[in-house]
Formats: C-alpha cells, sequence, structure tokens
C-alpha cells in the first residue's frame, strides 16, 4: 500500500512537471506565430496538370466522381482531372500519364492568406524523374529542365493567381517514376523582399512529388483510358523503348520474364482462369476479362495461374495502355473438326525459367492464343521458344514473328515456330521431374515431318470487356 | 468471437458455411481467399435462359473459344468426391492448381472455381499449395448446395397439403414441385439426417431410405435411382423432396 502511495505522488508529480512543460510549449507555440515571417500566408491551392491523358485505376474504374464505389459497378469512373485541390471532401490523385516526350504543362493555384497583397517571382527547381530500379535496371535520376521565373501578383485575404508552368526535357521513350519539383515564391512586395513565400501544402519544403508514366502514343483501346496499375507494369517492361516494335517487343518479354502468371498446365482442360465466356449467344461473343481481380491478385500474391488466353488478353490490355493496337488470334491445326492436337516445339511455359535449357519441352496442344500486331505479327508471351526461326538459339518468348512463319517455319526437315509436328500414335505423354504437368514425348523414329503442316485455322477475338466480380 | 461466429454462420448460406469452414474469408471484391494456403474460390449464379442444352453450349463454346489445352479430353468425366450424380450437365475439372465445376438445371447454373497462386521452385513454377481432395469435396459441395438453393429460388413458393396437414413447397409447374423434407418426413413418422458436408440427404423409412444429393437429377429410393424432372433443390437450409418421389412410394 505505502509503495503505492508512493507511485502516486510520483505520478501527480510527474503530471505537474508535464503540465509546466506543455504551457511552456504553448508559450513558444504563440510567440513563434505572433513572430512569424509572412510566408506562412501563402499555399498551393490547386495543382492542374493539362495535356496529359485521362486515367484511372482498378478502383477508380468501379467508383464514382467523389470517389463512392458505383453501385451496381458498372466501371468507366476516372481519377479526378483536377489532380490536387484543397477543399475539405475533394478528391485527389498524384498520377499522371503523358505521351513520350511531352512537354508537361500544370496550372498551380496560389492563394494568399495576408490581409495585403503580394507580388513576388516564382521559380521551379530540380525538377527531375526519380526512376524506381527494375530486375537489372538500377534506379537513376533523369533531370529535366525547370520552368522560366515568373512573376506573380496575389491579392490579399485569400485572393488566388493560377500559375501556368511548363517543365520540358521528359524522355521520349517508354518510362515511368517519381516527377518531383521544387518551387519557391520570392516576395518582391508586400512582404519582406526576397522571402520565399510558399507553403506548400503538398510538400513541406515545397516539393511536389506525382508518379508520372510515359507512353508511347496515346492509349488505346480498352485501355484509352489507362488503368496506372497496369502502366506501372507496362510501363517497366517497355522502358526505354520508342515506336511499336521495339516497345511491343519489350512489352512482352517483360510479362514473360516478370513471373506474374503460371501457365497452368497441370490442370486437366487448362481452363482460362480470368477470360470468362459466359455467352455463346452474344453478338459479340461475351469474353469478358477480370482485370481487376487479376491485378488484386497479382499485387497481392505473385505469380498467378492463367492459360494462354489469360496471358494473351493480359499482353494486349498492356500494350493497349502504351498505345499499341493489336488483337488477339487462335491458332488450330485444319483439317478436322474438332481441331487435332499437335505437338509444340521445346518451349517453357510462362511461370518458369526460359533461361534453363534443361527446361524445354515439348507440349501437347489442339490451341493456341497470342497477341498479334499489325495483322501478322506475334507477340506470344505465355511461353518461351529454344530457337527462332531461324534456327537459331532463343529462348526468350516470340515477339514480332510474322505468320505463317511463327505457326511453323520448315529449314529442311526441322521444323521451327510453334508446331514441332502433328501427333503420331507413337507419340505418347510422360512426366518429366521439374514439372507439374506431362510433357510431350514425342515418337523419336518420326523425328521431324518431312514437309509443313497444314494450316492454321485463325480465329479472332473480335473483342471483350471487363467484368466486375458478382460479390 | 465465439457469439459472433455462431451469428455469423446462421447469417450466411449453408455454402458460405462450408467455404468458411475450410479457412476462407470474403476479400474486397467479394471472393473467398485462404490466405494460409493462398486459394481464391470464385462463384457465381447466371441465370439460364434457353433450355437445357445450355451448359453443354457453353462448354462447347468454351472449348471452341478459348480453353487452350493441353492433349487429352476436355471433360473427361471424373466422377465427383461423392460418386453422386449433379446438375442437369456439368463440367468438373479437378486439377492440381484449380478445380472447377459447372453445373446447371432448369433454372440457373452454378459455377464454382478454387484456384491457388504459384511459386517457382528450382525454376518450374507450381502450385504454392495444390488442391487436394479435401478442396474438391469443399468445391462439390459448395456447388450442390448452390445449386439447390439458387433453383429453389427460382421456383414459386407454395404449400403443398400432406393428409389434412400444410407443408411448405416450391414449384416450377404442375411436376416440379418439391416439398420440405422435414416437415413431410415428420408428418410421416420418418426420420431424416442431412449431412450437410456431402449435401446429401437420407430420409429412413421401413421401407428403403431415400437417398437425395443436393443438385442431383436422381434421387434413390430403397435401390433404384428414379429420375427426376429437375434436381434435387434446397428451400434455404431445408432440403425438398420432390413431390414425383413421393408419388411413387
Amino acid at each position: 500500500m505505502a509503495r503505492q502511495g508512493k507511485a502516486r505522488q510520483g505520478k501527480a508529480r510527474q503530471g505537474k512537471a508535464r503540465q509546466g512543460k506543455l504551457c511552456s510549449v504553448l508559450v513558444l507555440l504563440f510567440l513563434c506565430v505572433a513572430l512569424a515571417p509572412a510566408n506562412l500566408w501563402v499555399f498551393v491551392t490547386q495543382v492542374d496538370f493539362t495535356g496529359n491523358f485521362p486515367a484511372t485505376n482498378r478502383y477508380w474504374y468501379y467508383s464514382n466522381p467523389d470517389g463512392s464505389p458505383q453501385s451496381p459497378p458498372v466501371g468507366g469512373g476516372q481519377y479526378p482531372s483536377l489532380e490536387q485541390n484543397y477543399v475539405p471532401g475533394a478528391v485527389m490523385t498524384d498520377r499522371i500519364v503523358y505521351r513520350r516526350g511531352s512537354t508537361v504543362t500544370l496550372r498551380r493555384r496560389f492563394t494568399n492568406k495576408n490581409p495585403s497583397s503580394i507580388t513576388g517571382t516564382l521559380t521551379m527547381e530540380n525538377a527531375r524523374l526519380e526512376v524506381p530500379a527494375y530486375f537489372d535496371r538500377p534506379a537513376q535520376t533523369i533531370y529535366l529542365t525547370n520552368a522560366a521565373p515568373t512573376f506573380v501578383s496575389i491579392p490579399g485575404s485569400g485572393g488566388t493567381v493560377d500559375v501556368t508552368v511548363t517543365i520540358t526535357g521528359v524522355p521520349n521513350y517508354v518510362a515511368l517514376g517519381w516527377l518531383n519539383y521544387g518551387s519557391h515564391l520570392f516576395a518582391i512586395s508586400g512582404a519582406p523582399a526576397g522571402l520565399d513565400l510558399i507553403q506548400d501544402p503538398i510538400g513541406s519544403t515545397g516539393t511536389e512529388t506525382y508518379r508520372l508514366y510515359l507512353t508511347d502514343e496515346a492509349p488505346v483501346e480498352h485501355q484509352t483510358v489507362p488503368w496506372t496499375d497496369v502502366l506501372e507494369k507496362s510501363c517497366n517492361y517497355g522502358y526505354g523503348k520508342a515506336g511499336p516494335t521495339d516497345v511491343s517487343h519489350d512489352v512482352t518479354f517483360g510479362l514473360y520474364w516478370a513471373y506474374d502468371f503460371a501457365y497452368n498446365l497441370g490442370d486437366p482442360d487448362v481452363s482460362a482462369v480470368w477470360v470468362n465466356w459466359p455467352d455463346p449467344d452474344s453478338s459479340d461473343l461475351g469474353v469478358t476479362f477480370g482485370l481487376r481481380k487479376l491485378l488484386n491478385h497479382m499485387y497481392d500474391e505473385g505469380i498467378q495461374p492463367g492459360n494462354c488466353s489469360d496471358v494473351s488478353t493480359f499482353l494486349l490490355t498492356l500494350q493497349s495502355s502504351l498505345g499499341i493496337s493489336g488483337d488477339l488470334q487462335q491458332l488450330f491445326r485444319s483439317g478436322s473438326d474438332p481441331p487435332a492436337p499437335f505437338i509444340t516445339n521445346k518451349v517453357v511455359p510462362i511461370g518458369s525459367n526460359g533461361a534453363d535449357t534443361g527446361l524445354y519441352v515439348h507440349i501437347f496442344f489442339t490451341m493456341h492464343q497470342q497477341f498479334i500486331r499489325s495483322s501478322s505479327l506475334v507477340h506470344d508471351a505465355a511461353l518461351a521458344y529454344r530457337w527462332d526461326l531461324g534456327g537459331q538459339t532463343y529462348m526468350n518468348p516470340a515477339a514480332n514473328w510474322a505468320m505463317p512463319g511463327y505457326w511453323q517455319t520448315m529449314i529442311g526437315n526441322l521444323s521451327y515456330g510453334l508446331v514441332y509436328r502433328d501427333v503420331v500414335s507413337g507419340d505418347t505423354e510422360q512426366s518429366h521431374p521439374p514439372y507439374p504437368f506431362l510433357v510431350a514425348l514425342p515418337d523419336p523414329t518420326v523425328p521431324a515431318r518431312p514437309t509443313a503442316m497444314a494450316g492454321p485455322v485463325v480465329f479472332d477475338i473480335d473483342g471483350y470487356d471487363y467484368y466486375f466480380p458478382p460479390g | 468471437m465465439f457469439i459472433s461466429v455462431l451469428l455469423l454462420l446462421q447469417t450466411t448460406s449453408p455454402y458460405d458455411q462450408l467455404i468458411i469452414a475450410h479457412g476462407f474469408s470474403r476479400d474486397q471484391d467479394g471472393d473467398w481467399r485462404n490466405r494460409q494456403r493462398h486459394h481464391t474460390l470464385f462463384n457465381g449464379v447466371y441465370q439460364v435462359r434457353t433450355p437445357d442444352d445450355q451448359l453443354s453450349r457453353i462448354l462447347k463454346s468454351t472449348v471452341d473459344r478459348g480453353s487452350a489445352r493441353a492433349f487429352g479430353p476436355h471433360n473427361p468425366g471424373i466422377p465427383l468426391p461423392t460418386n453422386f450424380l449433379l446438375g442437369r450437365d456439368i463440367r468438373y475439372s479437378p486439377g492440381i492448381g484449380t478445380v472447377d465445376i459447372q453445373c446447371v438445371s432448369s433454372k440457373v447454373r452454378v459455377l464454382v472455381s478454387l484456384i491457388t497462386s504459384y511459386q517457382r521452385v528450382n525454376g518450374v513454377a507450381q502450385p504454392a499449395s495444390p488442391v487436394d481432395q479435401s478442396d474438391y469435396a469443399m468445391v462439390e459441395a459448395v456447388a450442390r448446395w448452390m445449386l439447390a438453393t439458387k433453383t429453389a429460388e427460382a421456383y414459386s413458393p407454395s404449400t403443398h397439403a400432406v393428409g389434412n396437414q400444410s407443408v411448405n413447397s416450391r414449384r416450377a409447374s404442375n411436376v416440379r414441385i418439391h416439398l420440405d423434407a422435414q416437415r413431410w418426413s415428420e408428418i410421416c413418422g420418418y426420420s431424416i439426417n442431412v449431412n450437410r458436408q456431402s449435401a446429401c440427404t437420407m430420409i429412413n423409412r421401413p421401407q428403403g431410405a431415400i437417398i437425395m444429393p443436393l443438385g442431383s437429377p436422381k434421387v434413390k429410393v430403397g435401390n433404384q435411382w428414379i429420375d427426376i424432372e429437375d434436381v434435387v433443390i434446397s428451400d434455404g437450409d431445408r432440403p425438398m423432396i420432390p413431390l414425383q418421389i413421393i408419388n411413387r412410394l
């Protein structure tokens, strides 16, 4: 009991000491406010980027303009066009999308809380793009060209002025990173000359930061309003490239090597997981793609299962986000209904290590789907191919491989491309120790087909829509 | 905590209870996730707008238009874990990374799909936690409960006289009439057992048991499986017996 009493007394003393300290702090705070320089009274209260592409992400797409969830979730929601707006209840974003090489234009609104008007010189400094590291690409800083100093005059007592400035020197290739810039408003009149007036609610040191995505061209098709969580991947994959040939190539390679997908060949019918064909009576086939669901799982868990329909549809989405137009095609063997199976050339399915020569195997397929560009250039991120169409070591996904050579290219008695040959009675399936699925063991007495196999039958997927999980 | 779990179980459907008991909880999209096993369960119910070949056409469409599959039959005809029939048409695909069931009644199509995330081991992608027999059984039971309850919801609620007593029923036509099995059994003096895990109801009669797997297009009476007009349905967690079967007893 005595010990408890002492403890109480001790606590009381501590409480008094704390009260004393609190009073001191309050007095100091009051003095600070009373003696504060005028630069506490100018704020950046709006930032609006112009010339950028409207964008969204997997959450905003299913949100109302005020940020509340759509009910029902019909889609089509976008980020607010006014990126920063410091009024109660406003929704804001720090994601901006421009075409590569664009001039970044931004309008900033300054609000003067001082009773008297203020004039000054607005300067911008240290504009830069902080590019994140990605696999073998180290983090780097790209310095941009700051906007020229501008004279501004802001009325007092809550008066505002809008100032539009530009940042140039943005990379003329696909890129992403944090766009940073600092700014100062040096007083000329209304405050001590030379005093920096900016108090920026966005950054305490006057630095503003936005996630900037640079696409190859204006985003197209289903990504006309691109999803930034798609761009987060496509800009990393296509980083440093410009033009459809190089960008589509690198995005295909990037998807294969990103280990976001694993080909679900261990399941009996290798079903599509994220692509649905819910209504065969629909005029547009009713193809839907669970993009939000897929992104949630990828960002949350890592490697997701999928078949070539899933991988190619996601590849189409990635390419569209960067402005690369294309389509989806399915290839079947011709000559029978239903189509007969064929044996692929040696491949490593997406998700496994295409750099390991010991993992290349033949697989039985009856259909294979890819992304195509310019009507005939195949991009297949679902498989790494052991050889290219000229018979040289390749060990990468097909990109810009022209049809019909992609289907099969014969050099002498050897076949390259997707198809090794058709199936003969001596072919078997066997387990391959590393893989969780059966691989094809072609009859060794039939080393290659002496003539090219007929086909393929090409089936184009006309289009698809996103779907939101029914819940 | 215990009470809240009890309340949750009381307010959720029979199939949700099975999913929860299997270690799943809802994520932000409304999907079921078992984060320990890296499993996700998708399920959905779709209205059947055209007659009974809907699922076959959907499956054909899926095969023709998008199921990029390896060599082998698309629908290998693997029996369900309970070995009972399910739906008027079914696609069942048990694998190492996924297990899918699509089944259909005269009114609804039900999809239940369990998938697992992958990981890389020695350069090879493989399921982080392979789908196993207990998952197959759970997915089957969920599909049965969903098909049975959603089909019942598509029927009209009604009552039917048994002797001088009224029994809740559901009807879709003059033939497709189903009576509350529990109430009917009580009136007849039979004992009834509803196995939630296997989604199967057994009514014990001296003349021979009646076995009614939910969602099944057949009911077993004694030693004989009898076709019914649609499938065995359930009004919520109360399985129903087809009048067609009662009339044959």
